[in-house]
């Protein structure tokens, strides 16, 4: 979770830290700078944990704005970026904790539905959809743990600092995802 | 990325591929973010120019208050204001005495709050500060004895009993 810009890029992107430096002296409008740079892996993240566009959309903006009324809190502002994702982490349990007994199907990402024009559309969705299905029925925790590990690509001293908790759990819980997204999905993985 | 010690499982990857595609933050989302950032930031400088204005406030209270009272120390009466009037006897007057005072009304005519002292001369004197107007006083040798100051006029109304004397202080005079 950092702001490095890719290498060989002609553009001087601004650190995470010179543009919390902007919004704190007054420079608001700065902020969208932020948005536009993490609002996608927020969108992701929330999107992929919940289970529902509108709520991880609800997540994401309330996550943003927490951010900004708590920047001067924000004490080593060149890891912005993994503070920031400890708040959505938070936000998230709290919206997953809310709705935790609300049925839920799967995403239905218009995205994934406009690709469908490829040859092999049909299989594509069925494994995401499938995908969808089992992540939902993993616990919090554990769904929390394969999220960040595998598809925000985090280490575990990442995840230990932006989750609060220890490594050799976070490890525990990987596993355990992963061995019941074994179980779930083995049929559809084999097809 | 997997960690170092860990091989790459393809189910996993083949998972967290499809799980990784982007997900797009609709621009209204960051649109609404902004308009909250910027209503509270607008809210911030509201209170900050509040505070800015309540601080002016209290300085300008504080230094209207404090100029009131350096105006009443400097209108309010200062005992330390006066002239300092020495009270001699010579010795040809208390050739013989043991104790001399200075009674009069700036004492209250209190024969125990201004003795005198005798100098290496035999001169009696004592230094009393005096203010503005003019003073009647008198000299008590040994307690009971009244003696006017002889290097100062006799003060009016003392045509009867022991005379006194009568000095006057200058307004203005320090």
């Amino acid at each position: 979770v950092t702001s490095t810009p890719s290498p060989g890029s002609p553009l001087v992107v601004a650190s995470d830290a010179d543009v919390i430096a902007r919004v704190v002296a007054g420079d608001t409008d700065a902020f969208r700078i932020i948005v536009d740079r993490y609002g996608s892996r927020a969108a992701r993240y929330a999107t992929r944990m919940l289970g529902d566009r509108a709520e991880a959309e609800e997540a994401v903006q309330d996550t943003f704005v927490r951010a900004y009324r708590a920047l001067g809190r924000c004490a080593d502002r060149d890891r912005f970026g993994h503070w920031l994702f400890s708040i959505l982490i938070n936000r998230c349990r709290t919206a997953g904790a809310r709705s935790g007994r609300r049925a839920r199907t799967f995403v239905r990402d218009e995205t994934a539905l406009v690709a469908a024009a490829a040859p092999d559309a049909f299989d594509g969705v069925a494994w995401r959809e499938e995908i969808a299905h089992a992540l939902a029925r993993l616990d919090v925790s554990q769904r929390e743990a394969f999220l960040l590990k595998h598809v925000e690509q985090l280490s575990y001293d990442e995840m230990a600092v932006v989750t609060g908790a220890g490594i050799s759990a976070l490890k525990m819980r990987v596993k355990r995802a992963t061995d019941q997204l074994r179980t779930l999905l083995h049929e559809a993985y084999s097809a | 990325v997997p960690e170092r010690d860990e091989a790459p499982d393809p189910f996993v990857e083949a998972i967290a591929e499809e799980l990784r595609a982007a997900v797009s933050l609709r621009s209204s989302v960051g649109e609404r973010v902004m308009t909250i950032v910027r209503a509270d930031a607008r809210r911030r400088r509201r209170w900050e120019i509040a505070g800015r204005m309540l601080a002016a406030a209290v300085v300008v209270i504080a230094a209207v208050v404090g100029g009131i009272m350096v105006r009443a120390r400097l209108y309010a009466p200062d005992t330390s204001v006066g002239t300092l009037v020495r009270f001699v006897l010579p010795a040809s007057t208390a050739a013989a005495a043991r104790q001399v005072v200075v009674v009069g009304d700036f004492n209250h005519w209190d024969t125990h709050a201004t003795p005198l002292r005798r100098t290496a001369k035999g001169i009696w004197q004592a230094t009393v500060r005096l203010t503005p107007g003019a003073h009647v006083y008198s000299f008590v040798v040994d307690g009971s004895r009244w003696v006017p100051d002889p290097s100062a006029p006799v003060a009016p109304g003392s045509d009867f009993g022991s005379p006194n004397s009568l000095v006057t202080v200058a307004p203005g005079a320090t």
